[in-house]
């Protein structure tokens, strides 16, 4: 099979961004909701990034926690992982697993709290490689402009959102 | 099935069980603290789990 031509509507969210969402709510929600308000966008992720927020899900929840009921939080990060849709991809190892998931996923936006990849100078050098923009979910939440978007990537008039966010299961 | 606001709900009461900031003195305060600190605790750890 061949790889997808890059898409705006296909999104790599950083292991913070997925972590965060859904544990802090705020602007990774925010971000995250467009993705699920609607079908046709794409969230992308390795293995190793999604064990990466796994992983910080559980760390940081045991973190927080006053000691109680550890394996209610291991079980939460377990039940994240398998209800978390993303469509996979299988970059080498050793490379920022959002950016090799992007790159890898043809991707073309990448949502991370990261500064050191949202930064004016890491952006110019990433889209010198490959068609990719970096922002906070932040930004993220209020650049993402749907109706343009869908006239885009599925043409035609927007129809609003196809999905409901919360109960997307 | 689950669905995100039964995952949210799950992570919701995991957080209630941490300690709110004491210098927030309204509920948008505290909210907005406990999300920022939430974030911040986030971002540690994934440093963390990446340096390892």
């Amino acid at each position: 099979m061949s790889d997808p031509d890059p898409s705006p509507a296909r999104v790599v969210a950083d292991a913070d961004v997925l972590a965060a969402d859904l544990l802090c709510g705020g602007t990774a929600r925010a971000a995250l909701d467009h993705l699920r308000r609607h079908s046709w966008t794409t969230l992308v992720a390795s293995d190793a990034l999604l064990d990466d927020a796994e992983t910080v899900i559980a760390a940081t929840i045991s973190r927080g926690s006053d000691g109680g009921e550890p394996e209610e939080d291991d079980a939460l990060a377990a039940d994240w992982r398998e209800q978390v849709e993303a469509e996979p991809v299988d970059p080498p190892e050793g490379d920022h697993p959002a950016l090799a998931s992007a790159y890898r996923g043809r991707a073309m936006h990448v949502v991370s709290f990261d500064e050191s990849l949202t930064s004016a100078s890491v952006a110019t050098d990433l889209v010198a490689r490959f068609p990719v923009s970096v922002r906070e979910p932040a930004a993220f939440d209020t650049l993402f402009d749907p109706e343009s978007l869908y006239a885009e990537v599925v043409g035609g008039e927007y129809p609003g959102p196809d999905r409901d966010s919360l109960s997307t299961s | 099935m689950e669905t995100w606001d039964d995952l949210f709900e799950r992570a919701r009461a995991s957080r209630s069980r941490t300690t709110s900031d004491p210098d927030a003195t309204n509920d948008t305060d505290v909210a907005d603290s406990e999300t920022s600190d939430c974030v911040e605790n986030v971002r540690e750890t994934l440093r963390e789990v990446r340096r390892e």
